[in-house]
């Protein structure tokens, strides 16, 4: 559901883009793999999902590619909904595409079936591909020492602000270095009654119940939620992190996410109507926020428990081992990744790239909001326990248990220890058991 | 042997009869055979194996089955679709009847009311599910404002509330398709022969012995009929589920269909989702044998 | 006459407030449509748009990656060739379950009875998977070719209907030496309006209104349905209320046409079909 939001670009955020791209930025390194696409000949599917936004986008990158490539043909296949579906189906048909997107938990299943293809000889092909990445990114796609998916971009998870409510409060706004306490007492400043006194008006933050919300929430208490192969959310330390969640819905400073789910599918939607003082959600919310909030808003990073993790949200691209031409792919992706590409892709704000480079530069990670919370949380980017727990190619399964049972406990049917007890019963005996 | 004479003449009439009857079926019967007892018998075989799609199906024997009844996730949707028939079932008769009875009677625009009350009915499903998401929205819906406005209620997690959530999908599905079993309803009341009536005047009973000693008894046949759909219905709701709650809060709105749809397009386990299949297979046709065997006791009785 | 005229009075109290209940979520739906996003989550929430946006039809029917004309299109190229096909076949062989006499018909209609009774879900992936395996994965085949030859309750209403025309109507024509073929399309057929027009309510319906098949078979956005590009406003405009609603009544208006041109008869076609099931 969630990850479907990482999708959403609106009309306005066409303009900003359009902008950005008129205004010629400065490409900072050229693009190595331009001498080989010139001799290099075919076709070559490419699959991807998002929304219309996202596809011009690509469509732009796939015709200056072939600029470049005049013997090579990307055809752009574009899947707006049930991506993982059809994905699974192609799959299972046996004509996957050449190039296509995969989550960054669904990436063993295909792994396993012998669907991908090792590119590891063309990460030393392609230097550029790897050079100054952010720790860790790649480890998503590594299985047993092969590279078989490459992470595309990532999403930090930070937290916005509206501060046109912060200063009719009177409250002060948050640093980057503000902790959980911290957090719940601004939410509970922030939170405004009716003026009847018998319904809350404005709510002073917004939790999802979403992966990324429970990973940065678990991980920034140091919880190992999963460890030695066993989902282990009943630990201390990882109901300490979804038990911020948890409070702050209890205490009425969070509306719960059943609630404010039902009134769609997102919480930004009370956000951007000045609903929700502070809402953490992923980079892919700002094309909405800056066409559509009437208010003066930014970010700062997640409030700090003992640590802090963000979680790594990320659609990686992955070659058919079923393609005809691996070489011609492996060029595509490299083209994709290169500075000339990204830079087509970056400026429209849904994503950041994964090199540490690009961050401090405004073409690739601009304004608003401000660029520290993005740059800064790529140092503390994943976890042990999400990559474990990725890589068991049953995580779709494992995220629903997750999702269902913290529901009850959200909306107040079970307490959060049940909740944590249950999920780590059920994924253990059903999925996880020797 | 009078082949001599039929060859002859060409085909007897009754012979070309049977021969143009067989034609006329020939299609829907194909149709029938391979899009409906071929995928039965087909999924029966699946749920022996272990099948995510992409790698070869590994044979289980009977294993599926027996993860089944252990898996809480699916004795919990089964329990909500028992408690779906138990909460939905009665709501939705009561009110069809008691609709059909009102309109039953001589009243002018009549045919305007059955036509209006039939209107949810056509409503696609998805426009009927996001409708009453908003309606039901606890803080921003309709329905808890009016209930705060005219009974001081506080606002209800309607769909949030494990103890509601089924509750009020159920009161939107009575509205959706009262309108329907309504008018079988209404089609058996006025199939009620009117010297039925006429002789009950004479002996100079109430509506309500009327009511209890005629009308129910003879549209006791449209009742199961309208029962034994619901409870097949039941096994069939999952647009609603999609829509409105995504099984939540919870597990509290999981069915049988919605299950299995996740466990076939989501967690790609395509045996396990047929052995689910096999076994909503068998609950079903124990239902309508039950069904069967209690209308036949009724029929008999009634002669 | 008192007591009888007390009554009536109740009686039409009653049908009043019930229709009030049928069209109050109608009603709520058409003034959610016409107000702005900031208004629709107002508390306490105004009943009638203050300011009435028509902008959000406009909107509703332009946005998202393929216009809702586009949709439509899509919609009546599933439900078009379902309704005209499945009427034909099924009448063709309610014909013969009627009125033609052969080996097993007895036995091959309750065949068809039968499988009025099993859930959709039961045979949903052997069929997805004979489709797959056909190459027919995200185009309209599976949707219109389980149904376009006929569905076990089309071809029961037909029958009965047929059942209980009198014998004379064919016996002449076959002393004349006419085809089965020719009384059935010209002599019953013609009788046989009001079923034709319940079932094409009932078939546009229920292809129209259909949200699991294209779910499960259609990938691509320029093959969206109504059903399913409804559902999608919920993520891809970053749930748009307003537009939901507008695009809510869009998609409503051609059912509603439909039942509202061929209502008269469907009383009658449920009569046949519901009650002596």
């Amino acid at each position: 559901m969630k990850n479907l939001k990482k999708a959403i670009a609106l009309m306005a955020a066409f303009a900003v883009a359009a902008s950005v791209l008129l205004a010629a930025p400065t490409v900072k390194a050229e693009w190595e793999g331009a001498e080989k696409a010139a001799t290099l000949e075919g076709e070559i599917q490419y699959m991807h999902s998002g929304d219309d936004y996202e596809r011009e986008m690509y469509a732009g990158v796939f015709a200056s590619y072939m600029e470049l490539a005049p013997n090579v043909k990307v055809e752009q296949m574009y899947v707006p909904s049930d991506y993982y579906t059809k994905l699974q189906t192609l799959a299972s048909a046996n004509s996957l595409p050449d190039l296509f997107w995969m989550g960054e938990s669904g990436i063993r299943q295909y792994y396993e079936a012998g669907m991908l293809y090792d590119m590891t000889p063309y990460l030393e092909e392609y230097p550029q591909l790897t050079e100054d990445i952010i720790d860790g990114v790649l480890d998503y796609g590594n299985f047993d020492g092969k590279q078989v998916a490459f992470p595309k971009d990532w999403t930090s998870y930070v937290m916005f602000l509206n501060l046109d409510l912060f200063a009719e409060a009177g409250v002060e706004v948050p640093t980057n270095d503000w902790t959980v306490d911290e957090y719940k007492d601004i939410a509970a400043k922030l939170t405004k009654m009716t003026a009847d006194g018998k319904r809350v008006d404005v709510y002073g933050t917004a939790i999802n119940n979403y992966r990324a919300d429970w990973i940065n929430w678990m991980g920034n208490f140091e919880a190992e939620w999963f460890k030695d192969g066993k989902s282990n959310l009943s630990d201390e330390k990882a109901l300490q992190g979804l038990g911020v969640m948890y409070d702050l819905v209890q205490a009425g400073s969070a509306p719960s996410p059943g609630t404010v789910s039902s009134t769609g599918d997102s919480e930004d939607r009370l956000f951007i109507i000045g609903k929700v003082a502070m809402y953490p959600t992923g980079r892919w919310g700002i094309p909405s926020f800056r066409a559509e909030c009437d208010f003066e808003w930014d970010a700062v990073e997640m409030p700090k428990g003992t640590t802090r993790v963000c979680p790594f949200i990320c659609s990686m691209v992955g070659i058919a081992s079923t393609t005809k031409n691996p070489d011609a792919a492996a060029n595509v992706l490299s083209y994709q990744m290169s500075d000339e590409g990204l830079v087509q892709v970056m400026g429209s704000a849904l994503s950041l790239p994964v090199y540490n480079d690009l961050m401090a530069n405004e073409d690739y990670c601009n304004t608003p909001p401000s660029a520290e919370p993005f740059i800064n949380s790529a140092a503390y980017l994943g976890s042990d326990s999400q990559l474990a727990a990725a890589q068991t190619g049953k995580w779709s399964e494992y995220n629903s248990i997750i999702y269902s049972n913290l529901s009850d406990a959200f909306e107040g049917n079970v307490t959060l220890e049940e909740a944590a007890k249950n999920i780590d019963e059920q994924a253990n005996t059903t999925l996880f058991a020797d | 042997m009078n082949n001599a004479t039929t060859v002859k003449r060409g085909l007897t009439l009754r012979q070309k009869e049977a021969i143009t009857g067989v034609v006329f079926i020939a299609l829907p019967l194909a149709s029938l055979l391979v899009f409906m007892y071929y995928p039965i018998i087909r999924s029966f075989i699946i749920s022996l194996y272990e099948w995510n799609l992409l790698t070869k199906p590994t044979f289980n024997g009977i294993g599926n089955y027996q993860t089944l009844f252990k898996d809480k996730v699916f004795l919990t949707s089964l329990w909500n679709t028992c408690r779906w028939v138990i909460t939905y079932v009665p709501m939705s008769v009561i009110t069809s009847f008691l609709l059909a009875l009102l309109l039953d009677q001589k009243l002018k625009g009549a045919g305007f009311f059955r036509t209006l009350y039939y209107l949810p009915v056509v409503a696609p499903i998805v426009v009927v599910a996001l409708l009453w998401v908003w309606i039901y929205n606890t803080d921003y819906g309709i329905l808890n404002f009016l209930l705060e406005k005219i009974f001081h209620l506080d606002p209800i997690g309607w769909l949030t509330d494990s103890r509601f959530s089924l509750f009020a999908i159920a009161v939107m599905s009575v509205w959706k398709w009262a309108g329907y079993n309504m008018l079988i309803f209404l089609a058996a009341l006025q199939g009620i022969d009117d010297s039925i009536y006429e002789a009950a005047e004479l002996d100079g009973v109430t509506a309500w012995t009327k009511l209890i000693y005629i009308k129910i008894p003879l549209v006791m046949p449209s009742i199961y009929f309208v029962m034994l759909t619901a409870v097949i219905d039941a096994f069939q709701m999952f647009t609603e589920i999609f829509i409105m709650t995504k099984g939540g809060p919870g597990y509290s709105t999981y069915t049988v269909s919605y299950y299995l749809w996740s466990c076939a397009f989501e967690y790609s386990k395509m045996g396990y989702a047929c052995a689910m299949a096999a076994v909503m297979f068998v609950i079903i046709l124990v239902v309508t044998l039950i069904q069967n065997k209690v209308m036949d006791r009724q029929v008999r009785y009634d002669v | 006459m008192v007591r009888g005229t007390g009554k009536k009075i109740f009686s039409y109290v009653m049908v009043i407030i019930v229709a009030a209940f049928v069209i109050l979520p109608f009603v709520w739906m058409i003034a959610s449509a016409f107000k702005s996003q900031r208004e629709l989550f107002a508390y306490p929430p105004t009943f009638f748009p203050t300011v009435w946006k028509w902008q959000n039809f406009t909107e509703a029917a332009s946005r998202g990656s393929i216009s809702f004309a586009h949709m439509f299109l899509n919609s009546m190229k599933i439900a078009i060739p379902v309704t005209v096909f499945n009427i034909l076949f099924s009448s063709m062989a309610g014909y013969s379950f009627a009125r033609l006499r052969f080996k097993f018909r007895d036995a091959i209609f309750m065949m068809f009875i039968a499988s009025m009774m099993v859930p959709y879900a039961i045979t949903l992936i052997p069929r997805f998977l004979l489709f797959k395996d056909l190459g027919f994965y995200d185009t309209y085949i599976p949707l219109i070719l389980p149904v376009m030859f006929g569905t076990a309750f089309s071809i029961f209403l037909t029958r009965q209907f047929f059942m209980t025309l009198p014998k004379e109507l064919e016996e002449a024509a076959i002393v004349d030496g006419c085809s089965h073929f020719r009384i059935w399309w010209q002599v019953f057929m013609p009788l046989t309006k009001p079923i034709i027009a319940t079932l094409a309510v009932f078939q546009f319906q229920g292809a129209y209104n259909d949200f699991l098949g294209p779910v499960i078979y259609i990938a691509s956005d320029s093959k969206f349905t109504v059903q399913m590009g409804l559902n999608s406003f919920r993520n891809s405009f970053t749930s748009r209320y307003d537009l939901i609603m507008a695009g809510s009544i869009l998609a409503l208006i051609p059912v509603v046409i439909l039942f509202i041109v061929c209502q008269k008869y469907i009383v009658r076609g449920i009569v046949m079909g519901g009650v002596k099931g």
